[in-house]
């Protein structure tokens, strides 16, 4: 089996492995990295419950090769808090019960990251445009956008 | 075969884009057409070239899709043409692109050439152009594609939508809305309740006790439980084929492939070849009676997930059919092919085919439901470890007890030998009552054969092809009412498609909830439980019962419309009463549903709202509007729910609580609500709670979580138990006044005072069912005539909880079941190829 070097930073920890060229990147976080809070949801990028950023850029990381990864920089849902404190989405999730399985969770909070930092304050309709790429099936949605907008107020936009 | 229309091709191809297409040696431009054959090896698209276009262009493109994000067209179209607004009429040539209409895209030529210096405001050249554009619009259908006669009203009605939005304003005011695209305006909510401040922390809106973990990506399901060392992974083998005999399985090219540890047949199973361990046995592995096309006939161990799941595909499974598979409820009526029990006897209530006979007017219909998957974001999972004495098995179930016996049972082992945790599951609604148990089995399979732990996450794919869903029911009926719609007697027959196996039938809770919630003195009502050659279907959110309540919505709309009543005058009229007796013989001795529709019938305005859709429907030709207003009673069933267990320790050292209890958390929040009853029963701050993953260990015999049953037993068994405690505490607690909980607890096991208590709920109830939940809805939709396309503008719930243990998970769960609905009866469905049987909406591009 052909493997190939990569040095990916995730939660500002850098990780060096050699790894199949054609390996999902969210494989790495999950295995790699012994992250698990990234999840496998649909295997046809439909879902998101695969979402991380990407050098601050969100991604699907179930369509997204490792190999195109190397030398970036990673974060995901288990490093959106600064390790004291709860991220406002995070903490806003919670408080607005955003939530009720919480499997779609991690990926919804790391598209919504984005979102928030591309628009600090958006309205109703950029939220739910914001977030078209996750699915939820448990929650119908309204509670994961009133917790979007409280964490956008909290964050000052 | 699936069409990809893709949006970016229309557009282009219309605006007549070029592309610049490189190789190493030279560039050539190319017109997106000619790309469609160019042979593209070795070769690059640099860059896309788009024309200017002239200040009298009028550019529009459409797509028609399923749903609103994520999917690919019905139908997309692109038209470009030049209009001299003076003179009303088109310069030059126009083009007018179609994609979903065959497998590339195609121009509507003559219909182009026809429109040249057309005047587009005489009326002849429309009527001229519909017609040449008809002749031109040929689909070509694939099994999952839509119908050609939809495809090819889609494909005029967005030329008629063009041509309309190129002279808009010369358009009759009452047509113009077919000109504007089908918005979908923003979606907003509102939640109100009630609580009880006396009562809380119980009535008290409060969010999940772990969703601190849930966000921070920390909490546990069953696939993050971390690895172990030498643990390996297993996939499914599926057959190809419906209705056939498996004559052999050839692992010849999987074992060499990198990764292979073993393959699994049937003859490697130990003990029995049945994951269900009560009802008809269901094969962990079949070896020659093949049901269902999506059946396991194998499984692949491999060292990693990715590997099982690639070779698992490169093994070879032959087979022989025996014959056309049947797929659908009308395959099975034809081929009278009937499970022998239907799940119940016939409803018979009073003598209705007299009333019918005696009635001023008869009223006759069918009405049918298709399937659902459950879609839960977590699929189907397990983790089995081999331990000294046993094994250890992890799985995302609603029904430890049972997984427990399937793992024993296939391995041949005492289910004293297998222990059985789930800490949460990602998802359930009815899937992982039964379901996954074959996936425990499995993995407990694969781990007795290697020595090593098995951990088996499926695939979309294998999930949906392999695991049954949904039952759909079909029913003819008869009824005999009043000029008024007032009922005097219905005779109907309900079939369901239960799959191969009828283990999980529902049809005598669909016929429990057949009169929902009117009165009606006379019933025969007739099941049938269909045998198909599809999987074995099972529980899904309201099994049954949703489907029962929908046969009968869809008679009383079938009466409204015979009549020519309003619906809502009809369904008002026949409301129950108090007191007044259902089909099967229950006494509603609480009945508010009349109260409930006029309080919700006031409070969303619906008179008005129907007097200003009707006046819309006028006003608009090409969009419609619609209310319904639909009323619920649901019978909550304890009497075969019993028992849960509940399990309480309090830590002398200091004072903290663990609860254990029979139920699974699956979404729902039992264990938010658990901790809520018993922080208010002892008296103790919620912080000093945890509750632990449901295991074998503690409520062995308990049933599965579901039925909307499970958090009010299990907060039922955690009062009582918790009252126990109270009471061994209160002498120690009457002696020591003054003292804090800490120092009480302290005192209590000073003097042997037994701090761990059980509650077995084993609630006898009167009647099978003990109580009635009731509920009205109403929603108001908008849709395109043109189209098909739909907006619900406004929904208003009133549901009737009692005292909600928890109002934000409770609104939580009513506003997710009500989008599962929407999905239910608006877009999701399954397709099978008719020959083989396969599953053909597998994943998230064809399944809506």
């Amino acid at each position: 089996i052909v493997k190939v070097p990569v040095d990916i930073t995730v939660n500002g920890r850098t990780y060096s492995d050699e790894v199949e060229p054609r390996q999902l990147l969210v494989h790495f976080i999950r295995e790699n990295a012994a992250l698990t809070g990234t999840k496998v949801g649909c295997d046809t990028s439909q879902c998101g419950s695969c979402t991380v950023t990407m050098d601050r850029v969100s991604v699907k990381s179930c369509t997204t090769l490792t190999v195109q990864a190397n030398g970036s920089s990673i974060t995901t849902i288990e490093g959106l808090s600064d390790g004291v404190d709860l991220h406002p989405l995070q903490e806003a999730f919670w408080n607005n019960h955003g939530l009720q399985c919480g499997f779609c969770t991690p990926g919804m909070i790391m598209a919504a990251s984005e979102l928030l930092r591309i628009n600090p304050d958006p309205s109703r309709e950029e939220i739910r445009e914001g977030l078209e790429g996750n699915l939820c099936r448990c929650t119908g949605n309204q509670n994961i956008v009133l917790a979007v907008e409280d964490a956008a107020r909290t964050m000052g936009g | 075969m699936i069409f990809f229309p893709s949006d970016v091709f229309v557009v282009m191809a219309a605006v007549g884009a070029t592309l610049s297409i490189a190789t190493s040696s030279s560039t050539q431009s190319v017109s997106l057409w000619d790309f469609l054959t160019l042979d593209m090896s070795k070769s690059v698209i640099v860059s896309m070239e788009i024309p200017f276009a002239s200040a009298d262009t009028v550019f529009r493109s459409y797509k028609i899709m399923p749903r609103s994000e994520n999917a690919h067209a019905y139908v997309n179209a692109a038209f470009v043409m030049q209009f001299n607004s003076s003179t009303s009429t088109v310069t030059g040539e126009p083009t007018l692109v179609f994609g979903g209409i065959q497998a590339h895209d195609i121009q509507a030529t003559q219909t182009a050439a026809m429109l040249e210096g057309a005047n587009l405001l005489q009326k002849d050249t429309l009527t001229t152009a519909l017609a040449k554009l008809e002749g031109e619009i040929v689909p070509v259908t694939t099994p999952v594609s839509s119908s050609a006669k939809y495809l090819k009203s889609l494909a005029i009605s967005l030329f008629y939508k063009y041509y309309l939005a190129v002279i808009y304003d010369h358009v009759d005011p009452r047509v113009q809305s077919a000109a504007v695209p089908f918005q979908r305006p923003l979606s907003t909510g509102t939640q109100t309740y009630g609580t009880k401040p006396s009562e809380y922390p119980v009535t008290e809106p409060m969010t999940k006790l772990t969703a601190l973990l849930q966000t921070s990506g920390e909490a546990e399901y069953t696939t993050d439980v971390p690895p172990l060392p030498h643990e390996c992974a297993a996939a499914f083998v599926l057959s190809p084929q419906a209705n056939c005999k498996i004559t052999g399985v050839d692992f010849s090219t999987a074992e060499g492939m990198p990764g292979f540890i073993k393959g699994l047949t049937a003859a490697d199973i130990p003990g029995d070849n049945n994951f269900m361990t009560m009802g008809t046995a269901e094969p962990v592995l079949v070896s020659d009676v093949c049901e269902y096309a999506g059946q396991a006939v194998a499984i692949v161990v491999a060292e990693t997930q990715r590997q099982a799941d690639e070779i698992a595909l490169a093994v070879k499974v032959s087979y022989e059919s025996q014959g056309k598979p049947l797929l659908t409820i009308a395959d099975a009526i034809a081929a009278g092919s009937y499970f022998e029990d239907p799940g119940r006897q016939p409803i018979e209530v009073g003598d209705a085919k007299a009333a019918i006979a005696k009635s001023a007017r008869t009223v006759e219909g069918t009405i049918s439901c298709d399937s659902q998957y459950h879609f839960h974001m977590e699929t189907q999972t397990s983790l089995v470890i081999p331990e000294a004495e046993g094994y250890m098995v992890y799985s995302s179930t609603q029904w430890t007890q049972r997984t427990q016996a399937a793992v024993a049972a296939v391995l041949g082992i005492n289910n004293s030998s297998v222990d059985v945790s789930v800490r949460r599951v990602g998802g359930a609604y009815g899937g992982k009552i039964t379901r996954s148990h074959w996936i425990a089995a499995a993995c407990g399979l694969a781990a007795h054969a290697t020595g090593r732990p098995v951990r088996m996450h499926l695939d979309i794919d294998t999930n949906m092809k392999m695991i049954g869903k949904r039952i759909p029911y079909y029913a003819t009926f008869t009824i005999g009412c009043t000029e008024d719609g007032i009922l005097n007697g219905i005779e109907a027959t309900v079939y369901n498609n239960c799959g191969w196996c009828n283990n999980d039938n529902a049809l005598g809770m669909a016929l429990d909830h057949i009169d929902n919630a009117y009165y009606v003195p006379n019933w025969l009502v007739t099941p049938k439980a269909c045998k198909t050659n599809i999987a074995a279907n099972t529980a899904t959110r309201s099994p049954g019962t949703c489907p029962g309540i929908f046969i009968m919505e869809g008679m009383i709309d079938q009466v409204a419309r015979t009549l020519g009543l309003d619906p809502d005058t009809v369904r008002r009229a026949n409301l129950y009463k108090k007191d007044q007796v259902t089909p099967i013989d229950i006494p509603l001795t609480y009945c508010n549903i009349s109260t409930l529709w006029d309080d919700l019938y006031s409070s969303a305005e619906v008179e008005s709202r129907k007097a200003a859709a009707a006046k819309f429907n006028e006003e608009n030709r090409w969009r419609k509007r619609g209310l319904s207003v639909v009323p619920v009673r649901f019978w909550m069933e304890w009497g075969w729910a019993v028992p849960y267990t509940v399990h309480i320790n309090i830590y002398a050292a200091d004072g903290t609580v663990a609860i254990c209890h029979g139920g699974v958390e699956v979404g729902q929040g039992i264990n938010t609500k658990v901790a809520q009853v018993a922080a208010k029963t002892l008296g103790i701050p919620l912080d000093t709670i945890s509750v632990k993953p449901s295991n074998t260990l503690i409520g062995p015999n308990d049933i599965t979580t579901g039925g909307s049953i499970t958090s009010e037993l299990c907060c039922l068994g955690t009062l009582r138990a918790c009252n126990e405690l109270n009471e061994r505490i209160s002498p120690v607690r009457a002696a020591n006044p003054k003292a804090t909980w800490k120092e009480l607890v302290a005192a209590c096991n000073d003097q042997g005072v037994n701090l761990s208590v059980e509650n077995f709920v084993e609630e006898k109830t009167d009647y099978q069912y003990s109580y009635n939940a009731y509920g009205v809805g109403c929603t108001e939709v908008e849709i395109d005539v043109l189209t098909g396309e739909l907006q619900i503008l406004r929904v208003d719930i009133l549901y009737d909880c009692g005292d909600s243990i928890n109002p934000d998970i409770d609104v939580g769960q009513v506003e997710g079941a009500f989008t599962m609905g929407l999905g239910y009866w608006l877009t999701e469905k399954l397709i099978f190829d008719q020959d083989s049987g396969q599953l053909l909406t597998h994943n998230t591009w064809v399944y809506h």
